[in-house]
């Protein structure tokens, strides 16, 4: 498992931060984005800005760790608009 | 129609896309107007279409993608602050061969689903995009050498005699 998602070209995270990580799904989550360093792309989708990613990880020595291989070499796209579930659900008359 | 030795040895070579683009232009009586290079790249066009189908396939089975989005269907108008030159540049994909990170931030379902779907599947950009176009008969895409819409050899009846 770690080795398919340490492979894969693309990874997606997506909704992070719903949930702060333990200390062991940091350490798990730090091996992944570790071996994927320069080796992979990976995209994470989040309602909460970056600023509070941080906090969503218990261990702040292994969030620090985490965030410098994700956040320094990431674009950011930033999306305010609605939530398409929700135009959608207004579309078919709910 | 008997099967054509040539047919049978492309298929037994793994090259079945260029078997059945083979027995498509034996279809057409009026396939020899073109010259010889230019029916072997339509071959080889169709062969080289059909893996990167197959790979985009497999790719998005093992994605389990729940969506079916794409790039081409994002509502740009949406009042949603989306940077548009930013956007069309990340779907181009560069990064992703630069394995560079994308962070995606907004509302709970907020259009983030088409860019992610589109970064996965990646079509065939390997094979010039620029020259290949949608056969307006059949909507086999295919490579144009010249400023034709419809694909020498359509196999659609009604478009037979506009070539």
């Amino acid at each position: 498992m770690l080795k398919t998602l340490a492979r894969v070209e693309l990874l997606i995270l997506d909704d992070w931060g719903l949930a702060t990580l333990t200390q062991e799904q940091g350490r798990d989550l730090l091996e992944i984005v570790d071996d994927r360093h320069d080796r992979g792309s990976t995209i994470v989708t989040s309602q909460l800005p970056v600023d509070h990613w941080h906090e969503a990880i218990a261990n702040p020595t292994v969030a620090d760790a985490i965030l410098d291989r994700l956040v320094h070499n990431a674009h950011r796209l930033t999306l305010n608009g609605d939530s398409m579930r929700k135009a959608a659900a207004k579309r078919s008359g709910l | 129609m008997l099967t054509h030795p040539t047919h049978d040895r492309l298929i037994a070579l793994g090259l079945t896309g260029m078997a059945k683009a083979l027995e498509d232009q034996r279809r057409q009586p009026d396939i020899t107007a073109l010259a010889f290079e230019e029916r072997i790249a339509m071959m080889i066009d169709r062969e080289a279409i059909e893996r990167e189908n197959k790979r985009l396939t497999t790719r998005l089975k093992f994605a389990c993608l729940r969506q079916s989005a794409v790039v081409e269907d994002v509502d740009m108008k949406a009042p949603r602050g989306l940077d548009k030159a930013l956007f069309q540049k990340l779907a181009a994909g560069d990064w992703i061969d630069r394995h560079q990170n994308l962070i995606v931030i907004g509302r709970p379902a907020s259009a983030r689903v088409g860019l992610r779907v589109r970064s996965v599947t990646r079509p065939a950009e390997t094979i010039a995009p620029s020259s290949i176009r949608e056969c307006r008969g059949c909507s086999m895409p295919w490579r144009s050498h010249a400023a034709m819409d419809v694909m020498p050899g359509c196999s659609r009846p009604s478009h037979a005699s506009s070539f």
